[in-house]
């Protein structure tokens, strides 16, 4: 349980004692963690799971398929967005699973963003470089200026940076789950394919290996 | 209290939708007076909710639908381009100067003028326009008149003006599409519609949320003649808000379109036919097919006295009989009267008649594009009608993990009762989906029993590949493997060697993360008993042909280079690896006199064959007495003059021909090579033929290359390292037994070239 409420107070033991300095700097400290987050406890690992934006399913002739899932399709401008991949790999396959979509950015020398960079862990943030980075107001008229500045932008196009490890082989598990995170340079609502394989070849007929999805992209 | 007619019930929308009252007293009145109140609309056009039921021309001049000044061009152009192939995908495709005028807009800067543009363009192929309110209200409002013929499907747009960007499902309904059984018998004449809400791929099945955006709408009519109907949509489910609007379709009849297909040598045969009318639309419509015609595919196959049926109009008619015919293009006219399309295949070589009977021992009935629903995939019936139009000799239709419980009943152990000489088809099975599939997927041709000991169906089959080659094998079964480049594509190491042109060979080693021939690079050390009790290689041939031809082609020539004589094959993976057509990749396989199925996989099985994707033939490859090699070449690919023929040892071209590619037959002398060591020559023409292997000895010795050994060991280790994994506890014991024996034949290959 999350003891939200924990403070370094006296701690009195049952027999009107108390800590020793030592002890109780640790016990302090171990408090601390704990609400700071940096010790897992149970209620972390009980929090909900992004939800799916995107199953993928790998048939048995290793053909890989997406389908949309039933996330909300809403994004932050300028945020990451984290959502769940349910991988349904009836082939048991260990290779990557990799995603490629017309819509990212691409790498930028001395655009209006800076190449994302390593954050905490294995997230990558973004950072705005100075006064560059669009800043769009709510009302639609502002929407509307931002955009045509966009529009002089010969990548308009191409307005999402995904965060997904393109490397990490599958487990051939029939049945895992990845975190996708999305990031949208724009505002409004925007569109992107993904289109999913696990090599060279291995996309399913019929664009059963992409999914269409448009997203509303919240103003920053 | 007068009660509403059914269809304002039907439509079940509240009755402030309708904006004009006068409309629900119109429908009293086309319930009452139908044949009236149609010829009253065809005089004065129909009022709907919000305007006029718009002629084309008037549709064309953008008058009638509202539109939208500005969207976001990002979102518009990505979903105009889905949506263009969507229309593609079910055979309406845009025509060229709409498609070429969109592809420009990528390039406009200004979202206002690309809004325009596409309403410009889309519009006046608008049935209707559904106008959604900030508030959630629903218009309709009446767009294109529709023509479509007799029981034929037509695809027209909706527009949708989406003002709350609302990302739901569009739906649609009509009482003119209510289905007529179960109906009240009144009703009957009403229900003269059908309609179908295309939201397949690569379409998404919700709505954007852009204010501006286009959906497809197919519609069918069984009433020749001018009908008046409803439609009506609603953005927000069957209980939320419906609009509708009037429609008019003109249904035009159809006319008998019968067909004559000759063989070049005058005898009957399988045409196949594209059909598309001069807006490029494909006859019979895709959306609609079902087997024997497939859904997935523009074409038809159809022979004479068969016959299809056909609107008024000019038709461009593409007809061809496999690669080795001559694709020829005719314009038919299509009136009144019944006409007969007569097809007379022309080749530009028949290997059959020089004794190479061509097969593609891999297709399925079932599984990939096919639909589980109305059947669990189709039937032989269906499966040799494509073999024939598309002059696959034989056809090995392999049953395999989906519909396995439906489809097994095919499987005779002997060519099916519906082959019709020299098309001969049979059912054998690939291991996918179930069993050892995990460690690469293997085709069993020729079983006698389909299914192992111990169960009917597929979950108790073995987990390691060499065990299901042991059961196969015991029955005298010819063994491959299936689609061989995939899971050979990602690089995790090397050895030592010289990559050759078209890294062929190649020492990358490869990671075998995939279902190709994986295990395979173990099973080609082993032998296992034969029918007779008598020791056999556990498997025949590696599938080339629908994988990367280097991935595939790569480790088929180190398997060869350590001296095992495994043979190549051709297959398609029809339709996993593509839907296009049976046939893509196949094998030639030479047998004298009368072709039947037994005798044409024992040839396959001794490589006496090459492998082709149909554009180039290498038959008669031989040793000469003078040690000068020769072949048989003919090509004939669109956009290649020349083509290289390269006369290979040991993986590596040691001389090159160039040859026209204008389908003439001619035969090939390669000089007689100097060989320093045993080796295998065959001759390829990359990527698309290669010959099976000629085997010369020098002093005796087998071929052994001392760096492909060492590629196949690293390959062996990388293996297991990612298949071990995939066997079941209870057979860990011999595949840590199968794959030791495997290090032990490889290293003692290694140690004879010390």
């Amino acid at each position: 349980m999350k003891p939200n409420n924990a403070s370094c107070d006296v701690v009195w033991l049952g027999n009107g004692q108390t800590f020793g300095a030592l002890a109780y700097a640790c016990l302090c400290l171990l408090l601390l963690s704990i609400r700071s987050g940096t010790i897992a406890n149970a209620q972390d690992e009980d929090q909900p799971e992004p939800e799916v934006l995107i199953t993928v399913s790998i048939s048995p002739e290793a053909r890989v398929k997406a389908s949309p899932g039933s996330a909300s399709r809403v994004l932050r401008q300028g945020e990451w967005t984290e959502f769940t991949v349910t991988i349904e790999n009836t082939a048991g396959i260990t290779s990557p699973l990799v995603i490629e979509s017309e819509q990212q950015m691409r790498d930028e020398g001395s655009g209006s963003l800076r190449e994302p960079i390593e954050g905490s862990g294995s997230l990558r943030e973004p950072v705005e470089s100075s006064g560059s980075l669009r800043e769009p107001s709510l009302d639609r008229g502002a929407v509307h200026d931002a955009d045509r500045r966009a529009v002089h932008d010969p990548e308009r196009a191409r307005w999402m940076r995904l965060d997904w490890d393109a490397e990490k082989p599958l487990t051939g598990a029939p049945k895992e789950t990845r975190r996708l995170r999305i990031w949208s340079r724009d505002h409004g609502v925007r569109s992107a394919v993904l289109n999913f394989n696990a090599g060279q070849g291995t996309q399913d007929l019929g664009f059963r290996s992409d999914v269409l999805l448009s997203f509303r992209v919240l103003a920053k | 209290m007068r009660t509403e007619p059914r269809w304002v019930k039907a439509l079940g929308h509240d009755r402030a939708r309708i904006k004009a009252p006068w409309v629900v007293k119109l429908a009293h009145l086309v319930v009452g007076l139908q044949p009236m109140v149609v010829g009253l609309w065809l005089l004065v056009g129909v009022s709907t909710s919000r305007g006029n039921v718009q002629d084309p021309v008037a549709a064309d001049e953008g008058m009638t639908l509202p539109s939208v000044a500005r969207v976001d061009a990002q979102p518009l152009l990505l979903l105009t381009k889905r949506l263009s192939e969507a229309l593609e995908t079910i055979g309406s495709p845009l025509n060229a100067s709409a498609t070429a005028e969109i592809a420009t807009l990528a390039e406009e800067p200004d979202d206002a003028k690309v809004t325009a543009t596409i309403q410009r363009l889309l519009d006046p192929l608008c049935v209707a326009a559904v106008e959604i309110s900030p508030d959630g209200s629903v218009q309709v409002i009446a767009g294109q008149n529709v023509t479509v013929e007799e029981n034929g499907w037509r695809a027209m747009l909706v527009k949708v003006l989406n003002h709350a960007n609302v990302q739901t499902q569009l739906q649609t309904r009509s009482p003119n599409a209510l289905p007529i059984p179960t109906g009240p018998q009144d009703e009957v004449e009403n229900r003269w519609m059908s309609l179908n809400l295309h939201n397949e791929r690569p379409l998404d099945t919700q709505l954007s949320g852009l204010e501006l955006e286009y959906r497809i709408l197919l519609i069918s009519s069984v009433r020749v003649g001018t009908q008046l109907g409803k439609l009506a949509f609603s953005p927000s489910g069957e209980n939320g808000t419906w609009a509708n609007t009037n429609i008019t379709v003109e249904t035009v009849p159809a006319t008998k379109v019968e067909f004559r297909v000759t063989d070049a040598d005058g005898s009957a045969c399988m045409g196949c036919f594209e059909i598309r009318d001069s807006l490029g639309r494909v006859y019979p419509a895709q959306p609609k097919r079902l087997a024997p015609d497939f859904f997935f595919q523009t074409q038809i196959y159809r022979e004479t006295g068969e016959a299809i049926m056909l609107p008024r109009g000019t038709y461009t008619v593409v007809c061809s009989h496999g690669p080795e015919s001559v694709p020829e293009t005719k314009t038919i006219q299509v009136g009144e009267h019944p006409i007969v399309i007569d097809y007379q295949v022309e080749r530009w070589i028949d290997t059959a008649k020089m004794g190479y009977w061509s097969g593609d021992h891999h297709i399925h009935a079932a599984g990939c594009l096919h639909y589980e629903n109305p059947t669990q995939g189709v039937h032989p019936p269906d499966m040799l009608r494509h073999i024939m139009g598309e002059d696959v000799k034989v056809g090995c239709c392999l049953t395999w993990g989906p519909c396995f419980d439906y489809q097994k009943q095919f499987f005779t152990g002997r060519p099916d009762d519906v082959s019709r000489y020299p098309y001969l088809l049979r059912y054998d099975v690939e291991v996918s989906g179930f069993g050892s599939h995990e460690s690469g997927h293997l085709n069993l041709l020729k079983l006698r029993e389909q299914i192992p000991a111990g169960g009917d169906s597929k979950n108790h089959w073995p987990t390691l590949g060499l065990n299901t080659l042991k059961f196969a094998k015991r029955q005298g079964a010819v063994t491959g493997t299936a689609h061989s480049g995939n899971g050979l594509g990602q690089v995790v190491g090397r050895v030592a060697g010289v990559d050759g042109p078209h890294k062929l060979p190649c020492f990358d080693i490869p990671a075998f993360n995939g279902i190709g021939a994986h295990e395979f690079i173990m099973q080609v050390t082993h032998e296992v008993d034969g029918p007779d009790g008598q020791k056999v290689p556990a498997i025949d041939f590696i599938a080339t042909m629908d994988t990367t031809r280097e991935h595939e082609w790569n480790i088929w020539y180190h398997v060869l280079n350590c001296g095992i004589p495994v043979v190549a094959s051709g297959e398609t993976d029809f339709p996993c690896i593509t839907g296009e057509r049976v046939g893509l990749g196949r094998v030639y396989v030479s047998l004298p006199g009368v072709l039947n199925y037994d005798d044409w996989v024992e040839a396959l099985r001794r490589g006496e064959s090459y492998v082709s994707d149909g554009s180039a033939h290498l038959p008669n490859f031989q040793r000469n007495e003078d040690g000068t090699f020769s072949v048989d070449v003919a090509a004939r690919k669109a956009g290649f003059p020349d083509i290289d023929v390269e006369l290979i040892a040991n993986g590596y071209p040691i001389e090159v021909q160039k040859v026209k590619a204008n389908g003439t037959l001619q035969t090939l002398t390669f000089a007689a090579p100097k060989l320093e060591q045993s080796s295998w020559l065959a001759v390829r023409v990359f990527p698309s033929a290669h010959t099976n292997p000629i085997w010369v000895k020098i002093n005796d010795k087998p071929v052994r290359v001392a760096t492909s050994i060492e590629w196949c060991l690293s390959s062996l280790e990388q293996c297991w390292r990612e298949k071990a994994r995939t066997y079941a506890p209870a057979e860990m014991g011999d595949a840590r037994a199968a794959y030791d024996h495997a290090r032990k034949v490889y290293q003692g290959m290694l140690n004879e070239t010390k």
